[in-house]
């Protein structure tokens, strides 16, 4: 686990350096060209010194052959001297050595250091007689082979005949007395040519031939190519029958490091580019790390501005768990608007705090919600505030999941608005009261047109006729009719007098009274016409009942429904009337058996004045008409259930 | 005996007895026949149309009136006797100048002319004359 998380650490700690992971790449890569150079160097090294061993050996084997046979040539020379010391058959067997040895150019026979035979003679006539022991230029090598009484080979050194060539000098003892020597000469050029050193390929390796001068005690160098090598590689073989010493030299002092620099080059090349490489593709990573801090930043304060806006909004916020409606989240707005703290929410649901009579509704909208037929929906609620109170809210309900999910939480935003409402339903209710106070308005101003305009047209037309009436008997007529005329105009401007004057009675006195006492009172007016039409009147009202109300108005309200439950009850049956009071709505029952009113045909006339229903020469369609002025001045209002030939009831709602 | 007839359905007593003698003195050649309301004519136009008889030819037909009104009477009319009305002429003549009555009354292809009261002989020879043309 700690290793783990160690990896983690060291691997973020690399992502997000580009830059220095690129160059530790670069570095390490280096490091191994460096090391697979270094070895390719040393191999190549071992290489160049193995074949310049190989080389050198060949030249060496070949310069010891040529020495050999050289040593053979002299011991056969030296073989043809007698016991006497002379040569026998010189001129025979000399031209055979130099023909059967490609590399002898000449032989001699040196007898007490002066040479006295020589083969071939063209050429060297020169060396003839050239006393050798006695030449300080020469002496010392040839005394040196008299000493260790072996073959050794004198020069490089300028022949008496012209050239350059050494001279293998082989002493020869007779009688265990020094006789001479036995000698062959062999010309450098030809030493070097027989030797092979020329046919060596020149490009990489050169040869040089040295060999220390016995006066001078300096090396000598013989080839050509007489530069100072001693920086160069090479490697060297000495050949000791005539001191001299072989060098193969390495022509190209740089000859290694150019094979190595080119792949040096390019492993230098590709360990920056790979760590160029690497550091261009960490980037992108270290990029995206950046742009997911950022990103991560930014949600933060994305989420912090979220829940600020949820804390602080200005309407009520509540994430709601779809299946049960259970709180999963509220902001203070939501818990002022409904009165309860955050954690009595989170314990409850919905429903729990939701007015009866709109949960349905909710419950239906959240079921619909829930399986995808809408993503939102709004209603206007109630909920029920801690304080039992009701608080009006406009409900917003969205749902928190994608279609193709599991529907899991919903969110709720909840404005309260119940100032508004109350606003509208003050609104509603004036306007109600406005548009009742219009209608009977309208209907006074019917009245006022229909009823005085039939009176004044009646006039008019009687007027006429008066005008043109020729005989008494016709104009007494006309004022007979004038007078029946004005007769019931007057009646109609009473009637209006007193509708005028309950609608202008704002300041009407209102005192606690007893229904009951009034039913009895209306009961005893009335007694000669229920006496006459035999009605039994039950006044069910509990004496206790008192209502604040206006006295005259009470009643001739109780008045005109009573005599009009009287005067419409159907002649085929006992009239009965019923009075009930209802505590609960304060509202007082007149429940007659009369002959009923048909309420779809003139439901919407009952109460309009000079309304009449029925032929009862009584009724004037002026009663109830008062009676609703009246109720209504007291802010009462008044229902009506009939049935045709069962009978009415009245219900008045006092407040 | 004449063989028109004008129809008055109105509740005021004292406009049927002006109206009547209004007719009576325009001399035309209809008889008046009076009705307190629309119930009371359209049982009396039953009785004539199982008699076989025709119905009136003008028919001056008050609004506001108890127990069934113009308006009622007009809707009963379309209801059961539209057929057999073709041939008679309704008229409004009602004390009422409000302007909703008047456009009521154009709602009803039944209804000719709608007039305010007062009405003179002029009116109803208007009428007569404009009947007897058609």
């Amino acid at each position: 686990m700690s290793f783990k998380r160690t990896w983690i650490k060291i691997s973020k700690w690399f992502l997000t350096r580009p830059n220095t992971t690129g160059t530790l790449v670069f570095l390490f890569l280096l490091l191994l060209v460096g090391f697979v150079v270094g070895l390719r160097y040393s191999v190549v090294k071992e290489n160049r010194r193995r074949e310049m061993s190989n080389i050198i050996n060949v030249v060496h084997q070949n310069f010891q052959q040529i020495l050999k046979n050289t040593y053979t040539a002299t011991l056969t020379l030296a073989m043809s001297i007698n016991d006497e010391g002379e040569p026998e058959n010189f001129t025979k067997i000399a031209p055979k050595l130099i023909n059967s040895n490609a590399c002898i150019d000449a032989v001699q026979l040196v007898p007490n250091g002066v040479i006295k035979y020589v083969y071939p003679i063209d050429g060297n006539e020169a060396a003839l007689n050239y006393d050798i022991l006695h030449t300080s230029s020469v002496q010392k090598e040839a005394r040196k082979s008299i000493k260790t009484k072996l073959i050794y080979f004198a020069g490089p050194l300028k022949l008496k005949q012209g050239g350059v060539g050494v001279v293998g000098r082989l002493p020869v003892f007779k009688k265990n007395k020094f006789w001479g020597f036995s000698a062959v000469i062999i010309k450098l050029e030809t030493l070097f040519k027989m030797s092979g050193i020329q046919s060596i390929d020149d490009t990489k390796y050169y040869f040089q031939f040295s060999k220390v001068n016995p006066y001078t005690h300096k090396e000598e160098f013989f080839l050509p190519k007489k530069e100072d090598f001693s920086r160069k590689y090479f490697q060297t073989a000495i050949i000791p029958d005539g001191d001299w010493k072989l060098y193969l030299i390495a022509r190209d002092k740089n000859g290694l490091f150019y094979q190595i620099i080119t792949s040096s080059i390019l492993g230098f090349l590709l360990s920056l580019i790979c760590g160029l490489w690497v550091a261009s593709i960490m980037k992108k990573p270290a990029k995206l790390q950046l742009q997911v801090y950022e990103q991560a930043k930014k949600i933060f304060h994305t989420e912090l501005e979220f829940k600020t806006i949820f804390e602080q909004a200005p309407v009520g916020i509540a994430r709601v768990e779809m299946h049960t409606g259970n709180f999963l989240e509220v902001n203070d707005e939501f818990c002022r608007i409904v009165g309860y703290t955050e954690s009595e929410l989170k314990k409850i649901n919905f429903q729990e705090i939701t007015h009866p009579e709109d949960a349905e509704q909710d419950v239906n909208c959240m079921y619909q919600l829930k399986k995808g037929f809408i993503n939102e929906f709004t209603i206007e609620k109630r909920y029920i505030h801690k304080s039992g109170k009701i608080v009006w809210g406009n409900l917003i309900v969205s749902k928190l999941w994608k279609s193709d999910r599991k529907p899991v939480n919903t969110i709720a935003i909840i404005e309260d608005i119940t100032e508004k409402k109350q606003a509208e339903e003050a609104l509603k209710k004036s306007f109600e009261l406005v548009s009742d106070q219009n209608k009977r308005l309208l209907n006074f101003s019917y009245i006022v047109s229909h009823n005085l305009r039939s009176h004044t047209s009646n006039i008019e037309i009687i007027s006429g006729f008066l005008e043109t009436a020729q005989t008494k008997e016709e104009r007494d007529e006309m004022i007979e009719l004038l007078k029946k005329v004005s007769a019931s105009l007057n009646e109609t401007m009473v009637n209006l007098n007193e509708v005028v004057s309950i609608r202008t009675n704002v300041n009407l006195k209102i005192e606690p009274l007893n229904l009951y006492d009034y039913i009895e009172n209306a009961k005893t007016v009335l007694s000669e016409q229920i006496d006459k039409k035999q009605a039994a009147i039950h006044n069910m009202v509990a004496p206790t009942v008192v209502i604040n109300y206006n006295t005259a108005y009470l009643e001739s309200i109780l008045l005109n429904f009573l005599s009009n439950a009287i005067r419409y009850s159907d002649p085929n049956r006992k009239p009965e009337i019923f009075f009930t009071f209802d505590e609960k709505t304060k509202a007082l029952k007149i429940k007659d058996n009369g002959i009923g009113i048909d309420l779809v045909k003139n439901g919407e006339k009952l109460f309009g004045m000079y309304k009449t229903f029925n032929n009862n020469p009584d009724s004037k369609g002026i009663g109830l008409f008062i009676t609703k002025n009246q109720i209504d001045a007291m802010g009462g209002r008044i229902q009506t259930e009939s049935e045709l030939n069962k009978g009415t009831t009245f219900t008045i709602y006092f407040k | 005996m004449k063989n028109k007839v004008i129809c008055i359905i109105d509740d005021d007593p004292i406009y049927q007895l002006l109206i009547n003698k209004i007719i009576a003195m325009s001399k035309t050649e209809y008889d008046v026949i009076s009705f307190k309301n629309g119930k009371e004519a359209l049982e009396s136009f039953s009785e004539t149309l199982k008699e076989n008889k025709k119905l009136p030819e003008i028919i001056l037909l008050d609004i506001e009136m108890p127990i069934m009104d113009g308006w009622d009477f007009m809707n009963q009319i379309e209801k059961s006797l539209a057929e057999k009305t073709k041939k008679t002429a309704i008229y409004i003549v009602s004390s009422s100048i409000a302007y909703e009555d008047k456009e009521k009354a154009k709602t009803f292809p039944e209804i000719m002319g709608y007039f305010s009261k007062p009405i003179d002989s002029n009116k109803i020879l208007e009428i007569t004359k404009h009947i007897t043309k058609s």
